[in-house]
């Protein structure tokens, strides 16, 4: 565990504990000897992207001057917690400083959560975070277990080694007083075997925080964003962040903001569908279903967009056949710069600053304009046919 | 001196101006709001009808936000006159017009696809300043194009994972689709009855029993649903059209379909649907089910083995604002299920009594709503779930939503403040259970969610008998209804892989 931030105020704020797991030394080609590897791996092994997911979205909560932005909840504490090949995970924090990360064992993610829980409940109006990216399970729609370092170590009971994050997120809304609180999950959703539910039936994990019932869950507001309800590797690339938090993170920059009176604000609301433009940006394609959220009816503000959101582009020809022999050129009417796109088979998927741009489409064989178009961008996102 | 604004939304595939299938918000751009005096506006758009608005002169964004989860953006600035137009996204088949727009349709990767992601690998970096290929990265403070090497390193891995994706998609399509494939399927429709007093088992049940138990026994043998539209990836059935009493919860109409692979599907047919459309309140509509061919598996590693494509099944009613009003609701667009559930009239909906089915969807919405805009004109909100839940003894839907409604906002407002009575949750809780599977997804999350909480008091406070029990079983059940209930769909649908005898 490493507390990287907890400025001891009562004072609204936001809390914030990130745990990213790419290091599971029970899990296929793990680092505990043969004999210990846990034989019901379903395939689950070792995983480049959480690490560096972490690091990116601890970067952007900490960094005042470009970063996390909430005026009304400023940050107060961050915690990280981190299993990566690489032992001790070392993180380096905008003003230059490097801190040894704490690993993500069950232990030690027990005691986090407690520790943040109660960090976050120094005030009812605070905004308390919960992140975790590795591997996950899906028992069912409502029964999601989050994988932590050590698990398969206890081959008697995996799950001891494991969260259930539904019952842990009912737990915490009615033991934890931040009445606004966010969690994102960025794991694979994938089901266990039939012959690891045969084995060890379908416990989920810990709850590690209780779910008695008070009326506190009255006033409490708890969305959760899914990475996927695919059978999916919800993390994606090899030594990149995870599509889920380059797509979280580019809703920070303005994909899910929304207008409002002081600025552009990134809202519950509008993070889903955020996260699905920006993802559909990454690969190339719709990602269907790719982020799912869970109660995100009653909306609040996570963050001020600082300057000029960003908004995600998608230029094409409106004759498909075209794509091939057209390129495609911006022009950012705000800073007068062109940039083009050569000839290519796919459309062009561009994230711009919010503002006036023109696009034209030019045929490759003589520079003929085939087609022309100026708008001003708003998030989410704008498609231009030409 | 206010401009008018007019804002449309087109298909060619629509009829002009008869259903509200979206929803517009015209907001001050970001940041203008105090230059202008005109407020925040969200209302219902017609296809193929252009709305007008008056507006103060000033810059603003229009969003219009579809069921599917998607939006669309404009910005204007309005001196004079103004008019945007939005798109409908196109379907492949008029037959197919409400599914598309309800994102149930994927467009598909297809050999093409596969092409051009391999040309953008073989293509050289732009030797100018322009974004790598097809992808682009954040832009830099100033807007220009950021193009590091890192940058095209990373476009290009993503790029391969899209191309192996784009071809295993592809060939598991065709493994799994095509005219021979489509002909394969079988559809039931069956007719059941769910008897309240039948015991809570107190083990896990083989996944056709807990199908069983959930759906209730049939009243008589299934009968064959006939294929009414079809092409190579997708097929249509239409259901008899039945009395209404098939919303009430006795009985209840389902679908047993058996796709190419041997996946067995069961699917709640919404029967004797009525509209709930404020324009066509009380038509009687009838109710569809459709099979399409879904991608259901990405990134994989080169040693999954995982079907990438698979035959995926849901339900639905001829009532496109109804279906509207869900999809909103499902992906989480609460400002815009609420706008939407005003076409629904709903105060007619809960008095009436027409359409308890989408009375519960109704109230489902109105306690996902912050409180500022679920009372907005609704000041019996809160009698009208209660009365949901006595009047239609059968509706599994109306016990959840009172439950919803006990634990989170108390049943009264003189209530909220007070403490929680778990027996008195507990009662509506095990009353949902008995009534069988609810006629949506939501209902099966928020039935699991809630009975985890009890259970955990339960344990918490160590209580024990025979409620407590009841309450292990019942939350037992309703785990095992999780891990078959397809997410997100609208309408219940349960899937289990048939093993060999």
């Amino acid at each position: 565990m490493t507390l990287i931030v907890d400025d001891q105020s009562a004072q609204p704020g936001t809390h914030v504990v990130l745990i990213g797991i790419g290091d599971y030394p029970f899990l296929k080609d793990g680092s505990a000897p043969p004999a210990q590897t846990f034989d019901l791996h379903m395939e689950m092994g070792q995983l480049s992207s959480p690490p560096r997911s972490l690091g990116e979205l601890a970067t952007w909560f900490s960094d005042t001057q470009n970063g996390f932005n909430n005026p009304d909840r400023p940050l107060r504490s961050l915690e990280l917690l981190c299993s990566a090949s690489q032992d001790p995970f070392e993180w380096t924090d905008p003003a230059g400083a490097k801190h040894a990360i704490g690993r993500a064992t069950a232990a030690n993610v027990s005691q986090a959560v407690l520790d943040w829980k109660a960090r976050a409940s120094r005030s009812a109006d605070n905004l308390a975070v919960f992140y975790f990216c590795g591997h996950g399970l899906s028992f069912g729609e409502s029964q999601n277990s989050l994988l932590l370092e050590d698990w398969g170590g206890d081959t008697n009971d995996p799950a001891n080694r494991a969260i259930s994050f539904n019952d842990m997120r009912l737990g915490l809304m009615n033991q934890c007083d931040a009445r606004q609180q966010c969690y994102f999950i960025d794991a694979c959703r994938t089901p266990p075997t039939k012959a690891y539910i045969d084995k060890y039936g379908a416990a989920l994990g810990a709850r590690i925080v209780g779910g008695g019932l008070n009326r506190q869950i009255r006033d409490i507001v708890a969305p959760a964003f899914f990475a996927t309800r695919l059978m999916a590797k919800a993390y994606g690339f090899t030594d990149q962040s995870s599509l889920f938090t380059q797509g979280m993170l580019r809703c920070f920059r303005g994909v899910a903001s929304r207008d409002a009176a002081s600025g552009w604000e990134v809202t519950v609301e509008a993070m889903a569908e955020g996260i699905n433009k920006s993802v559909e940006s990454l690969a190339f394609a719709t990602q269907p279903q790719y982020c799912q959220p869970l109660e995100t009816g009653q909306s609040f503000m996570l963050h001020r967009v600082r300057d000029d959101p960003e908004v995600i582009v998608k230029v094409f020809t409106r004759d498909l056949n075209l794509l091939p022999s057209t390129i495609f050129v911006h022009l950012c009417e705000s800073t007068n710069e062109t940039v083009e796109r050569p000839p290519g088979e796919l459309p062009w998927w561009l994230p711009v600053t919010m503002g006036k741009h023109t696009f034209k489409a030019l045929a490759a064989a003589n520079r003929q304009e085939l087609g022309s178009r100026s708008k001003t961008v708003s998030p989410p996102s704008s498609e231009i046919g030409l | 001196m206010s401009a008018k604004l007019g804002i449309s939304l087109t298909s060619k595939a629509w009829n002009p101006g008869t259903q509200h299938a979206a929803v517009a918000e015209v907001v001050p751009r970001g940041g203008t709001a105090r230059t202008t005096s005109s407020p925040q506006s969200t209302f219902s758009l017609k296809v193929n009808q252009s709305h007008e608005l008056p507006l103060e002169p000033g810059e603003y964004t229009v969003r219009v936000y579809l069921p599917s989860g998607d939006i669309l953006t404009e910005s204007v600035s309005m001196s004079s006159d103004q008019f945007v137009e939005f798109e409908l996204p196109e379907s492949p088949h008029e037959w197919l017009g409400q599914e598309q727009l309800m994102g149930s349709i994927q467009r598909l990767p297809t050999r093409a696809r596969v092409k051009a992601i391999a040309e953008s690998l073989a293509t050289e970096p732009p030797q100018r300043a322009a974004p790598a290929g097809p992808a682009a990265t954040a832009p830099a403070p100033t807007g220009k194009a950021n193009v590091g090497p890192d940058t095209i390193v990373k476009a290009r891995q993503r790029a391969s994972y899209a191309m192996r994706d784009a071809e295993r998609a592809c060939d598991s399509i065709e493994r799994n689709s095509g005219a021979s494939r489509v002909a394969e399927i079988h559809a039931e429709r069956l007719v059941t009855v769910i008897d309240h007093d039948r015991p809570f088992p107190d083990t896990e049940l083989p996944f056709d029993a807990l199908i069983d138990w959930w759906v209730g026994a049939p009243k008589a043998d299934g009968k064959v649903l006939q294929l009414a539209n079809h092409d190579d990836r997708n097929a249509k059935w239409i259901c008899p059209q039945s009395p209404a009493d098939y919303l009430h919860g006795r009985p209840r109409a389902f679908a047993s379909v058996m796709d190419p692979t041997k996946r067995r599907h069961v699917a709640v047919l919404p029967e004797g649907w009525v509209c709930s459309s404020e324009a066509a309140f009380g038509r009687p509509t009838e109710a569809s089910l459709l099979m399409t061919v879904v991608i259901g598996a990405i990134l994989q590693t080169e040693d999954e083995q995982i079907e990438a494509a698979r035959w995926s099944c849901s339900a639905s009613v001829d009532d496109v604002e109804f279906m509207t009003y869900l999809g909103f609701l499902y992906s989480g667009q609460s400002s815009a299920a609420n706008a939407a559930l005003k076409t629904q009239g709903a105060e007619l909906l809960f008095e009436k009594g027409m359409n308890p089915v989408a009375a519960a969807a109704g109230a489902y919405g109105l306690l996902s709503f912050p409180a500022s805009e679920r009372s907005e004109g609704r000041s019996a909100w809160r009698s009208w779930v209660r009365n949901l839940f006595t009047r239609f003894p059968d509706l599994p839907d109306g016990a959840i939503a009172l439950a919803r409604l006990y634990l989170r906002n108390g049943e009264d407002e003189g209530s909220e403040k007070e403490e929680i009575d778990v027996e008195k949750l507990r009662r509506y809780l095990l009353e949902a259970v008995r009534r069988g599977v609810p006629y949506f997804t939501l209902g099966i999350t928020m039935l699991t969610e809630m009975l985890s909480l009890v259970k955990g008091d339960d344990e918490a406070t160590q209580r024990s008998g025979d409620a407590v029990d009841l309450t292990r079983r019942a939350h037992r059940l309703v785990s095992q209804l999780g891990r078959v209930a397809i997410p997100g769909k609208l309408f219940t649908v349960l899937s289990v892989r048939q093993t060999p005898p």
